[in-house]
């Protein structure tokens, strides 16, 4: 069988060959460089053959307990019967061994059961592999996981959704830098919209106040608090501009971010390691780090969630604006162009001639920042 | 030379990637494990925006839309407190000087600028629910458009294109934008003053400007 072959039977879940077993692992370790430190167990540990039948968690009642005294990871019952990529066989071998040994109540008839669900959830996530990789079973499974580690976690019942990007759809955007008054109100909208940290007080847009006359950033002000708009100025948001040619994700080192077919550069936080080289890269500012763990109060907390959008991030991860994603792939307007008051904000589908967008473009005079660097950015600025 | 190879290698990586996807998505339809099936949020295709079903509006009447489309403008009267003018002036009667103060004292009759406040520049003598467009037709308060775009032809092009004016609930479908009178008070156009939403905290980076 040549390992093209195999491969891919591996990938569909079909039933695996002879040596598919060791050929996933590989495809595996190549993908998840960070499991390499892994590498240390012994092969047969994890080709152990099945004596006990499917594995059950521990909140069946059937957890195997017994064997964790000594520290050794349990015998993986039936683990390897189908077939499992590297990632998933060692988070399923040493979830429970894991959690028993360190939630001390993970079996113990007294334990907190949403605690040990959740941690078990959680653990199981660790494992998941990249958004671009997962089947639509996989997608589904860990959409379920997250939906209830909210639900453990916060008491909160969101709904995060995959909806893929629509055929025939480029999204675009223009702002009339005539218009843009300086409310903040699309600040605004967009941190309700998107669970922006409110701790540390993330926000994606910049409204820069600049002097009537010329686009200066280095002497504009973002952080007016004045009553607006002042007299003599006026104001230009800046955000995400989904560049056609993003450096941001020409840097990232593990394929944590990239271009979605409708133009939006987004992130799949669970894959993210931190770097914050897009950070570096990108000439707008338009990328954002948690440099503590992201908090958003339950009851302000947007439930209408995409993957790649507003759901749930860590810290230290990167995250950005993607035209509202979770909004915008369901034929709805970002949160900031709906809650702009003087329509300064234009969105919508680049690839439609009769659309607002294209109309804009084709009849006011526009432009867009740093246009000399290539990325491409589309999102347009224009004036009356 | 280095970083050239190094980028030619990432490039080929990805088309494998894909390779991958595909097949795995293309095993899905067969005997793949659904446990459960996946969650309805990834079979909904995308649906248009239903809030628009709530929103009373008509379509625009003497202009299209990009690309020659019809588009539809929002209904402004319901938003009126003060209206129909017969729920008070059901027989036609005109308030005394002193009472229409405090009645209608909100109107900042400023706009248009040097006609001074001249009510019937815009409304119909006989009926002040009725616009009075300057080439002799009438328009209802709904159609205020007719009658603003008479002076400010430029903004009535933008705004029948999309450069110019509010488009509610969504970018596909329908498209119902908000009428002139939707944002601006047509009797003090100019917008208003305010004090802004709250301030970014984190600094730019590379410089103490926020």
């Amino acid at each position: 069988m040549r390992p093209d072959e195999t491969r891919t039977d591996a990938a569909r879940g079909g039933a695996p060959g002879p040596d598919a077993r060791e050929l996933t692992f590989e495809d595996v370790l190549r993908y998840a460089g960070r499991l390499e430190a892994e590498r240390k167990i012994p092969p047969d540990v994890l080709t152990a053959p099945s004596a006990a039948g499917p594995r059950e968690g521990c909140g069946s009642g059937s957890c195997g307990c017994g064997s964790q005294g000594g520290g050794d990871p349990p015998a993986p019952a039936g683990v390897l019967d189908k077939p499992m990529d590297r990632r998933r066989a060692l988070g399923t071998l040493f979830g429970a061994a894991v959690l028993g040994s360190q939630a001390a109540g993970a079996c113990s008839p007294v334990g907190d059961p949403d605690g040990r669900e959740a941690a078990l959830l959680a653990w199981e996530e660790y494992f998941k592999g990249n958004f671009r990789l997962m089947t639509a079973a996989e997608k589904a499974e860990t959409i379920r996981r997250m939906e209830r580690l909210a639900e453990l976690r916060q008491g909160v019942d969101v709904a995060i959704k995959a909806t893929e990007a629509q055929p025939g759809v480029m999204f675009g955007y223009a702002f009339n830098i005539s218009k843009c008054k300086g409310y903040r109100e699309c600040v605004e909208a967009c941190i309700q919209e998107n669970n922006l940290d409110r701790a540390s007080g993330t926000q994606y847009i910049r409204i820069f106040e600049m002097e009537d006359g010329e686009i200066d950033f280095e002497h504009a002000d973002a952080g007016y608090m004045h009553p607006v708009p002042a007299e003599g100025h006026f104001y230009l948001g800046t955000q995400c501009f989904q560049c056609a040619n993003p450096p941001c994700v020409e840097v990232c080192p593990v394929g944590a971010t990239w271009q979605e077919p409708d133009g939006i550069t987004v992130v799949d936080y669970d894959w993210c390691i931190g770097c914050r080289y897009c950070e570096a890269a990108c000439p707008y500012w338009a990328r954002r780090f948690n440099w503590s763990e992201p908090q958003v109060p339950a009851e302000e907390l947007n439930p209408n969630q995409h993957y790649l959008g507003n759901r749930a991030r860590t810290k230290g991860v990167v995250e950005k604006c993607t035209f509202c994603i979770q909004r915008s792939r369901e034929g709805r307007l970002p949160a900031c162009a709906e809650a702009c008051p003087t329509g300064a904000r234009v969105f919508g589908n680049l690839l439609d001639p009769d659309s607002e967008i294209r109309w804009v473009l084709e009849h006011k005079r526009v432009f867009r920042l740093k246009e000399e660097l290539g990325t491409e950015p589309r999102f347009w600025y224009y004036t009356d | 030379m280095r970083t050239r190879e190094k980028r030619t290698r990432h490039r080929r990586t990805f088309p494998y990637f894909g390779v991958l996807l595909v097949a795995g998505l293309a095993g899905c339809g067969g005997d793949a494990p659904r446990a459960g099936g996946p969650p309805a949020s990834l079979e909904v295709l995308p649906d248009a925006p239903r809030a628009l079903a709530t929103v009373p509006a008509s379509p625009v009447v003497g202009r299209t839309g990009p690309g020659g489309t019809g588009f539809s403008v929002a209904h402004r009267t319901p938003a009126i407190e003060q209206y129909p003018c017969a729920s008070c002036h059901a027989d036609g009667s005109a308030l005394t000087p002193a009472r229409e103060t405090d009645v209608h004292g909100d109107i900042r009759p400023v706009h248009p600028a040097d006609a001074g406040p001249a009510c019937t520049t815009c409304h119909a003598e006989s009926d002040p629910s009725t616009l009075q467009l300057l080439d002799g037709r009438t328009a209802t308060l709904d159609q205020a458009y007719r009658l603003c775009a008479g002076c400010h032809f430029e903004q009535g092009r933008d705004w029948a294109g999309g450069a110019h004016g509010k488009r509610l609930a969504g970018w596909r479908g329908q498209r119902v934008v908000l009428s002139c009178t939707g944002c601006h008070d047509p009797h003090s156009p100019t917008v208003d003053t305010l004090v802004p939403f709250r301030g970014p905290r984190i600094p730019r980076t590379g410089g103490g400007l926020p």
